[in-house]
């Protein structure tokens, strides 16, 4: 029983180191978003401010810090120039800066990433549903000549690692001036072997007979396709959707291909962008980097199951 | 054909047809495309200009031995792949206890998942910035002196793979925890009447029994490595410096230089890369996976 009860207390404060590696980076990222400037450096993960008036013997003077001590500031009344010792708690207070947030969601168009990385995102996760779904039903259901030709050639360039595929997508979008286009971000993006792939998989497992007591019925295969095959795959768009979802909403590589037009940036590469202009400006970077880190993990705090199910079916790639 | 099978191949070609479109354009038409330009030199303004094996040729023979330099770096960044797989593999074990609480412990753990590398790179590019870093406050309190991490050409890539892992070690826990969970408990009830110790079971039933897990993490996690690049990016402000990987060859030559016919000829060297690396994993990893 004495063992048993150690093992389990080895094993809580191993987890509480894996939780310390995973929460640590957020904690201190986020306290240094809160910082007052000039404290940034201080040494200390709480926000504190220096007021340059104290209240002595009953009166508020202003006054200047000429010392630092671990515990006292030595300073000089503006007043009457006397030097005093003062407690370190008398001159400084916590206080988050707040106006860091605010600063920063004005240095760059923030607002406008954030409307940029909804839309590309949102066309591209329901257009890869639409063709995916069709041509996953197409694969597995439907009848035509040269289908699985088709549908090995499909597995086959799933093996060509992406960036073989973006110099010649690049040209394409060039020769049609979609460069610096949302649609130069959305349309390649539109299709994927491997969504079709799954898909396919997944419509294979769906029992025929439905499908056959539909067609009795009189609907035809698009009928079948909306009132059989799409209702009974929940899970499997699901996942499809979060993985494409997340993929599309952080990915960098393309996006900062075709992009140039400021407004025009997601947000991966909008805070790229931010990141080169406020150089070593760390708590102006840490609010940047919160701001789209917390709508992110607020979302996948109410969807979690769902997100972590679909990560599992897709085998989702960081 | 009769009309009816006629009429039938024609609704295939329908369901069929946007899929079609997207995979002509953007997948096997670029694949094609881009095999055919490696052969040429096109600046994009002057007419491509046929030049047989010379880009695949210029990749090994350019001054300074610079192939060597990338392709060393490139190589460099796998070492993340058992590295996140150990973290993950013992994060992964530890919530599989299913003591009190794990659900808290699951979701924190499975929070890097969703964040874009760029935000989280960010942050990262701080935690080991060399005079107010945390992990260098961290160190000093060992009495380590202060690590230059992404100034000093010997450590950026070091700097850069911890970013990697700790987002990557995410992901592959997910993955471990779900496989698992697959693994029924009576195994290790046998084992505990055998008289197994927790480490013993660990080492002799979970280790060996994810074997198909391990070949996918180690697959998906080369692949991934060997393109890294939003984290090279970030943390180098987008010139790479030590740390310059083939992905970033690729990008410097078609996006900068406009070299489209060098830049696809270095792209078909990933993909070749890929393919052995893939391969080895089936070779050496694939035939033991079998008898899970």
């Amino acid at each position: 029983m004495k063992t048993r009860s150690i093992t389990t207390a080895l094993f809580y404060l191993l987890l509480l180191v894996f939780a310390a590696w995973y929460i640590v980076p957020f904690v201190w990222a986020f306290a240094t978003s809160v910082k007052q400037p000039g404290m940034v450096f201080d040494g200390r993960w709480l926000p504190y401010e220096r007021t340059h008036s104290i209240s002595i013997d009953g009166q508020v003077q202003e006054i200047r810090i000429v010392e630092e001590h671990d515990d006292t500031f030595l300073v000089r009344v503006v007043g009457n120039n006397e030097l005093r010792e003062v407690r370190r708690s008398d001159v400084e207070r916590l206080s988050p800066n707040w106006n860091n947030y605010g600063e920063t969601w004005q240095a760059v168009p923030f607002g406008q990433f954030f409307l940029n990385s909804i839309l590309v995102t949102v066309c591209i996760t329901v257009g890869q549903l639409i063709t995916c779904s069709l041509g996953g039903y197409a694969f597995a259901r439907l009848q035509f000549p040269g289908r699985d030709t088709i549908f090995f050639l499909y597995l086959a360039t799933m093996m060509i690692p992406g960036p073989v595929l973006t110099v010649p997508i690049y040209l394409l979008l060039r020769e049609y001036h979609l460069l610096n286009t949302y649609q130069g971000v959305i349309l390649p993006g539109l299709f994927s072997a491997y969504g079709t792939f799954l898909l396919r998989q997944f419509f294979l497992t769906i029992p025929k007979d439905l499908e056959d007591a539909a067609r009795i019925d009189g609907a035809g295969s698009f009928g079948v396709y909306m009132r059989i095959i799409l209702p009974l795959s929940g899970p499997a768009l699901a996942a499809l959707a979060t993985f494409v979802f997340i993929g599309s909403w952080n990915d960098f590589f393309w996006p900062s291909i075709v992009l140039t037009d400021p407004d025009l940036l997601t947000l991966p590469v909008g805070l790229a962008l931010f990141n080169d202009l406020y150089l070593f400006q760390y708590s102006r970077l840490m609010a940047g980097s919160m701001i789209s880190i917390i709508p992110a993990i607020l979302l996948y705090l109410v969807f979690q199951r769902f997100i972590t199910r679909g990560v599992v079916m897709t085998g989702l790639k960081g | 054909m009769n009309t009816r099978s006629f009429r039938h191949s024609l609704v295939g070609y329908a369901f069929l047809l946007p899929n079609i479109v997207g995979f002509l354009l953007f997948a096997l038409g670029p694949i094609v495309f881009s095999f055919l330009i490696s052969f040429f030199n096109w600046d994009l303004f002057a007419r491509p200009v046929f030049v047989d094996t010379a880009n695949y040729e210029t990749i090994f023979t350019e001054p300074g031995a610079r192939f060597w330099s990338y392709f060393g770096n490139t190589l460099f960044f796998l070492i993340v792949v058992p590295v996140q797989m150990a973290v993950a593999l013992f994060a992964a074990w530890l919530l599989n206890e299913n003591m009190k609480g794990t659900l808290f412990f699951k979701v924190l753990f499975f929070i890097p998942v969703v964040l874009s590398v760029v935000s989280i790179t960010i942050v990262w590019a701080y935690i080991l910035d060399t005079e107010n870093g945390l992990l260098n406050q961290l160190l000093g309190f060992a009495g380590v002196s202060k690590v230059s991490w992404l100034y000093d050409p010997a450590w950026i890539k070091v700097g850069i793979s911890l970013m990697v892992v700790w987002q990557g070690s995410a992901f592959s826990t997910i993955i471990y925890y779900a496989a698992l969970q697959g693994i029924p408990d009576q195994l290790y009830e046998v084992a505990m009447l055998d008289g197994a110790g927790r480490w013993t079971q660990f080492l002799r039933i979970t280790v060996p029994l994810l074997a198909p897990t391990h070949v996918f993490l180690a697959i998906t996690g080369c692949i991934g490595a060997l393109q890294l690049f939003a984290p090279i990016y970030v943390m180098t402000h987008g010139t790479a410096g030590a740390a310059h990987n083939l992905i970033f060859e690729v990008y410097g030559k078609a996006y900068h230089e406009f070299s489209m016919g060098y830049a696809s000829a270095l792209s078909w060297m990933l993909f070749i890369l890929i393919f052995i690396m893939t391969g080895l994993h089936w070779r050496f990893l694939g035939t033991r996976a079998e008898y899970a």
